[in-house]
């Protein structure tokens, strides 16, 4: 499990969600990457800036992946009258003065891969086991470059 | 203008970054430059280019990064 989820998980926030079916739900998190469409992706940054690059990585087709434990750790941070503001907002059924709730989950789930990369990096460093480093550097390849690189 | 293959970055390159982060020649802030500049995608000039990211600088020639400079070395091609 990883920092971002372990700590979600802890919080207990995943029985909190009564939206989605207990076995969409499992799917969903079950998935390593969400994916935003291109056409989001657009009209997200012509809202809120390149921000929204910093939620993933990019792709060829103008999509962009996002870490699901990063999203979780940054939904659970905000409070259930902001994240329904900012689903409105996602929808399309915007109002002005909820702008910031959107504004502010981009943010979050930004800050949240910055966060989890940091804390890899920082057990990578005082790692005493070259077993677990490797294992721990295959993560930061996979924070860093959106690549799971073949094993060496 | 080409954007960098990231899914062939040569071994040597991984391992070069893997050996100065694990001796901390690289730093953590660094290392999140480097995360939030890939996450862009961005674009390269089809030459030879170079980016500073402060405790190391990464240099490539069009679509494909060629090595890494230490904080001492000069770039050479495009800065970017």
């Amino acid at each position: 499990m990883t920092q971002c989820r372990s700590k979600a998980a802890a919080k207990g926030w995943y029985s909190n969600i009564d939206m989605l079916t207990f076995i969409q739900f499992i799917e969903e998190v079950a998935k390593k990457d969400l994916t935003i469409p291109r056409a989001d992706v657009e009209r997200m940054r012509d809202r809120f800036g390149d921000s929204v690059l910093r939620m993933g990585h990019l792709q060829e087709d103008g999509s962009v992946l996002v870490p699901v434990d990063c999203v979780l750790e940054a939904v659970q941070s905000l409070g259930p009258q902001t994240l329904t503001e900012a689903a409105e907002i996602l929808k399309g059924h915007e109002i002005v003065n909820m702008l910031q709730s959107v504004e502010t989950l981009v943010e979050r789930v930004g800050k949240a891969r910055e966060r989890q990369l940091r804390e890899l990096i920082r057990k990578f460093q005082s790692e005493s086991s070259e077993t677990d480093a490797h294992s721990q550097w295959k993560q930061i390849e996979k924070a860093v470059f959106g690549v799971d690189y073949a094993d060496d | 203008m080409p954007r960098i293959d990231w899914k062939h970055l040569p071994r040597n390159l991984r391992e070069h970054i893997h050996d100065r982060l694990r001796t901390r020649e690289i730093t953590e802030d660094d290392m999140v430059k480097l995360m939030n500049w890939i996450s862009g995608n961005p674009e390269v000039p089809e030459g030879a280019w170079c980016k500073d990211f402060g405790t190391f600088k990464l240099v490539g020639r069009g679509a494909s990064p060629g090595t890494l400079l230490t904080e001492n070395q000069a770039c050479f091609g495009t800065r970017i």
